[in-house]
């Protein structure tokens, strides 16, 4: 990530934001930084064109969707927004196969959900989801 | 919201960077089923998370502050339901095997609280210490320090006006029994007549009096104190066998119990001597303790009428019954024994204490017939009325006893009277409500028997008790009626509430009252503090206290013992005895400032006190010496008029000073080495927490380095130099009523060359504000302090100028050597895991405390702008005097040297300095004989 700001912008790196979550098959990122930097990040965020690996760049792009005081708000958003596009899906999709398909793994969560969700802070950090 | 995913299962999309090795279109297509599944992955990955507690908190801590609730951790149906849950299984099961009631039942409390007291004796009053006072473990004994009430006044009240009760009795006594000479020939080695009493002082060798004394190792005075110590003559009986008393501090016990043990020669253990040890009886009910509290309960109840009843442990119960506590001389068949908890010892301080004895206790009725023949309930005394003589010594006893209600003060005795007698259960004339005695002065207006009484004294034959009689001791403590029959005879009155009388089965007990004599040096409140000990039997130590409390008297623990000394002036054991090893041991105190943060703490080297924590007398002493030899002379450094001086100094002193002359430069080689060890000592030793090691070093450097004066002769001349001549002739005056000479270097010259490293014990009053505290420093003021205050009536004192903290650098140095080290160890740690040797070079460095002088102090007398004289070892506002009172150790030549220097109206005057604080404050010097 720190390469990620200094390809991006040629400001200098002031804040070292941690990936606290990441999933390849949803594409997502939860990136936790201070929160006196998170417009800096934000802001940064949108030119970021390619990332760097041992020498390799990959072309990506990301996109904010969601920005937290909480990794646990982030969580949570998390769930909220994947649920949409789980409904979304189901609303657009056009066989039977695909429908039920849908359905099966909406149950597979939904057992877990159950449980009840504790409300709680935790710290300060502000947290962005992509 | 549009499906701009990058990469989509095995579709990659993304922008087309300059690359074209990863880089293609974006997707057109999404499998529903791995889409959906990898969502749904994610939601369930979420949900735990989400729900997991990260937090070692408790629930109830983690709800946001509007929604707590009072009692929530006991009460789980306070908290919202959701959480109920989990509260339910974070609550811990209390883990009670028994109930309550279980708990409680005597033979369980009992068992409890014999296990409990294995480390630490309780006293006899230990419950009901427990229930009032703020208890410390110390000298191996649980002990009452202060009251949880507000009591501070109250207790200073009760001192003069009305009866302070304290609990002595783990004050130790040693007897010595064996023939007078052998006895007198080998004590007369502890001690010196240069201190006021010895052994063989005769109105104490009779038995009639109580004397106190200072011990010092065998033919070693002045040097080599063991502590101060009370004795007690078993008075003469016909047998050329004699008893001794020797009652000490606990502190002390081990050093002079070591002594006594090497000039008597008493090196075997002795069994045969008593009967019926008592160790095996103790040594039994501890075992009867570890069974039943092995045992589960039910056990127990099965067993039924099997199980033994657990006894109390009576008397010291950590003693381990294979210890020998007594021991006896082959060649001259002294027998020296351990009593320590043997005998009570109870100290009633104040006026009023003798009117609440003679309404506490009553002498015993004579008793011709046995109560019940099958017991040993009251044998002895029934053996004893068959004797017509000593029939007669009772009545006389209680006679006299009843006579001392008609005293206004115990002062009035002389002091350290003996008085034994024999007195009926206390218990049984207990009043109905807690009353305060008042004695009935109007009964004695005119009575010739008490004018007599104190006039001539307590006789010598009356001094006698049977409290030397072990066996009859023994039987006395295990006839005794327990509370419960008692209550269960009160129960079957008649008359509810009326007097029980129980006739011949009334335990007598035998007791010793002992007259303490108070405040005896000075001019000012003679007789303060003056009271009556008490000393009891074993086992009854619940049975005299509580009557005592219904008469009103109030309790004081440890604090009020130390209040009471020091408004008596007299050193308090052990704190206020530098030169025995016990006072030693206790001299430092754990510093308070160390609980504060680094910032908080008071910065010493900047305020130039070089020692707030403990008193380098060793040091003072020795700069003191340094400082008079360089000047060679205090004011004509004349040679010839020297000799002069050192010859009639020979011809001055007493045979005794010349032995010290001898002794002075051994003991200063001695002192050399010990020196060079300590230093040595010091840099081992340092650690970071810095009390403990300035304790040990005091330790090392201060044995045999000086000297406590004690020769009553030097200490009046010294206390009459003091005196200010206010009205010329006073002090000359008193100088003559003394027998003194006036202050001149022929006099003081002997005195510097015989004790050129000696403290004397002086007490100090300020002239207007300030209130000393411990370790506060006494200086010398100087010309110009004395004239100021000459000038200006409200000058409070000079102020001593800002210092410079000289260490601070150094130690910052440090803290950023440590950081590199500590970065570079970590690193090191990281490439090398085996570096971890730098480690211990730092931890050298690590004696250096911000606000302390670490390495070895300077010269302590003169680091200050005034000139240091000594150190404060006990201070505070005195109630009695009013004003700031302090007590504390100068350094003789020092003192010599500025009543030396000082005008003759201004003699005396001191300026004292707290430890934290800039201001010096005057203060008056005196001592007092």
């Amino acid at each position: 990530m720190r390469g990620l700001l200094r390809t991006g912008r040629a400001h200098r790196c002031v804040c070292v934001p941690a990936v606290k979550y990441l999933n390849a098959y949803t594409g997502t990122v939860l990136l936790r930084c201070r929160k006196d930097a998170y417009r800096l990040l934000c802001s940064a965020l949108p030119f970021v064109r390619q990332l760097e690996s041992r020498g390799q760049g990959y072309p990506c792009a990301l996109n904010t969707l969601h920005v937290g005081g909480t990794i646990r708000t982030c969580q949570k958003f998390l769930i909220q927004y994947n649920r949409r596009q789980l409904l979304m899906l189901l609303q657009n999709c056009t066989n039977e196969g695909e429908r039920q398909c849908i359905q099966k793994s909406w149950l597979s969560c939904s057992v877990a959900e159950e449980q009840s969700l504790s409300g709680d802070e935790e710290d300060d950090d502000g947290t962005e989801t992509d | 919201k549009g499906q701009n995913r990058g990469e989509r299962g095995r579709g990659r999309g993304g922008w087309q960077g300059g690359r074209q090795s990863v880089s293609e279109e974006m997707p057109k297509y999404i499998t529903v089923s791995t889409f959906a599944q990898a969502r749904a992955a994610e939601i369930k990955a979420m949900l735990k998370a989400v729900a997991q507690k990260s937090s070692n908190s408790l629930v109830f801590q983690t709800l946001p502050r509007h929604m707590r609730r009072r009692a929530m951790s006991h009460n789980i149906k306070r908290l919202p339901r959701r959480l109920q849950e989990i509260a339910r299984k974070e609550k811990k099961e209390q883990s009670k095997t028994k109930c309550r009631k279980a708990r409680r039942r005597h033979i369980n409390l009992v068992a409890e609280f014999n296990c409990r007291q294995r480390k630490n004796i309780w006293l006899e009053t230990h419950i009901w210490h427990a229930k009032r006072f703020h208890m410390v473990k110390k000298w191996g004994y649980c002990l009452g320090d202060s009251p949880t009430e507000k009591s501070y006044r109250a207790c200073y009240r009760a001192m003069t006006k009305h009866c302070l009760l304290q609990d002595l009795s783990y004050y130790c006594c040693l007897e010595l029994t064996g023939k007078e000479n052998e006895l007198r020939k080998q004590l007369a080695r502890l001690c010196s007549t240069d201190t006021g009493l010895t052994f063989e002082e005769a109105s104490c060798l009779s038995g009639r009096f109580e004397g106190s004394l200072n011990l010092y190792r065998v033919d070693s005075y002045p040097e080599d104190m063991l502590g101060p110590v009370t004795f007690i003559w078993k008075p003469r009986d016909g047998s050329e066998n004699r008893q001794l008393w020797i009652w000490m501090h606990p502190a002390l016990k081990q050093d002079i119990l070591r002594e006594l043990k090497a000039i008597f020669q008493c090196s075997e253990p002795e069994e045969t001597y008593i009967p019926k040890p008592v160790t095996t009886s103790i040594q039994e009910e501890k075992q009867m303790d570890v069974l039943s509290l092995g045992k589960k309960r039910k056990k127990e109840d099965k067993e039924g009428e099997k199980a033994v009843p657990v006894k109390k442990i009576i008397g010291d119960g950590t003693r381990d019954p294979f210890q020998s506590y007594s021991w006896i001389s082959q060649a001259t068949g002294i027998v020296l024994s351990d009593r320590t908890m043997e005998v009570l010892r109870y100290r009633l301080i104040g006026p009023l204490s003798h009117s609440v004895l003679t309404e506490t206790l009553k002498a015993a009725s004579l008793q011709t017939e046995m109560a019940d023949p099958e017991t040993e309930l009251n044998n002895w005394w029934v053996e004893n009325c068959k004797d017509s003589e000593k029939v007669s010594l009772h009545q006389r006893q209680s006679a006299i006893f009843e006579l001392l209600e008609g005293l206004s003060s115990p002062s009035e005795m002389l002091p350290g009277t003996i008085l034994g007698l024999t007195v009926g259960d206390p218990r049984v004339n207990l009043p109905k409500k807690k009353i305060k005695t008042m004695p009935d002065f109007e009964k004695y207006q005119d009575n010739a028997k008490v004018r007599q009484l104190y006039l001539k004294g307590v006789p010598v034959d009356c001094a006698h008790s049977f409290i030397w009689d072990r066996d009859i001791c023994k039987n006395v403590t295990e006839n005794k009626i327990s509370e419960q029959d008692l209550n269960q005879m009160r129960a079957q009155l008649l008359v509810p509430g009326s007097h029980l009388d129980l006739g011949p089965r009334e335990s007598k007990i035998p007791i010793l009252l002992v007259q303490q004599p108070g405040k005896v040096a000075g001019e000012d409140r003679p007789g303060w503090g003056s009271g009556w000990d008490i000393c009891l039997p074993k086992g009854w130590g619940m049975a005299f206290w509580i009557p005592f409390i219904y008469r009103g008297v109030q309790v004081g623990g440890l604090q009020e013992a130390l209040k009471h000394s020091e408004y008596q002036r007299t050193p308090h054991t052990p704190n206020d005895f530098p030169d025995c090893q016990a006072g030693n041991k206790y001299s430092y105190l754990l510093d308070l400032s160390f609980r504060r943060p680094p910032a908080k703490r008071v910065n010493y080297v900047k305020l130039g006190t070089l020692s707030p924590f403990v008193c380098p007398w060793g040091q003072l002493t020795k700069n003191w010496e340094g400082r008079t030899k360089a000047s060679g002379e205090f004011v004509h450094p004349s040679s010839p008029h020297h000799e002069h001086c050192a010859t009639e100094g020979h011809s001055f002193c007493d045979p005794k000073a010349e032995v010290v002359k001898e002794a002075s430069p051994e003991t200063g080689e001695v002192e050399e080495t010990m020196e060079i060890t300590s230093s040595e000592g010091v840099l081992k030793t340092k650690d970071v927490t810095g009390t403990q090691d300035f304790g040990e070093r005091e330790e090392t450097m201060t044995r045999s380095d000086f000297i406590v004066l004690r020769s009553e002769k030097l200490l009046m001349q010294l206390s009459a130099w003091c005196y200010p001549t206010a009205g010329k002739d006073r002090r000359i005056r008193l100088i003559s009523r003394l027998g003194q000479k006036e202050m001149t270097e022929d006099v003081f010259m002997p005195i510097l060359k015989s004790y050129p490293r000696a403290l004397v014990w002086v007490n100090l009053s300020l002239l207007r504000k300030g209130n000393p505290e411990l370790h506060a420093m006494i200086c010398i003021p100087t010309e110009d302090d004395l004239l100021h205050l000459g000038k200006d009536r409200l000058f409070c004192g000079p102020q001593e100028p800002k210092h410079r903290d000289i260490f601070k650098h150094k130690i910052q140095k440090l803290k950023e050597e440590k950081k590199k080290k500590k970065k570079h160890n970590i690193k090191a740690l990281e490439s090398d895991p085996t570096s971890g040797l730098d480690k211990e070079t730092t931890a050298e460095h690590e004696d250096l405390i911000l606000g302390l002088w670490s390495d070895s102090l300077p010269d302590v007398t003169s680091h200050c702008s005034r000139t240091l004289l000594g150190y404060v070892t006990r201070g505070d506002f005195s109630l009695a005097a009013g004003c700031g009172e302090a007590l504390g150790f100068v350094s003789v030549t020092g003192l010599i040297y500025m009543l030396h220097n000082q005008p003759a109206d201004k003699k005396g005057l001191v300026l004292l300095r707290t430890p934290a604080s800039l201001q010096y404050r005057f203060a008056r010097l005196n001592i007092e004989v």
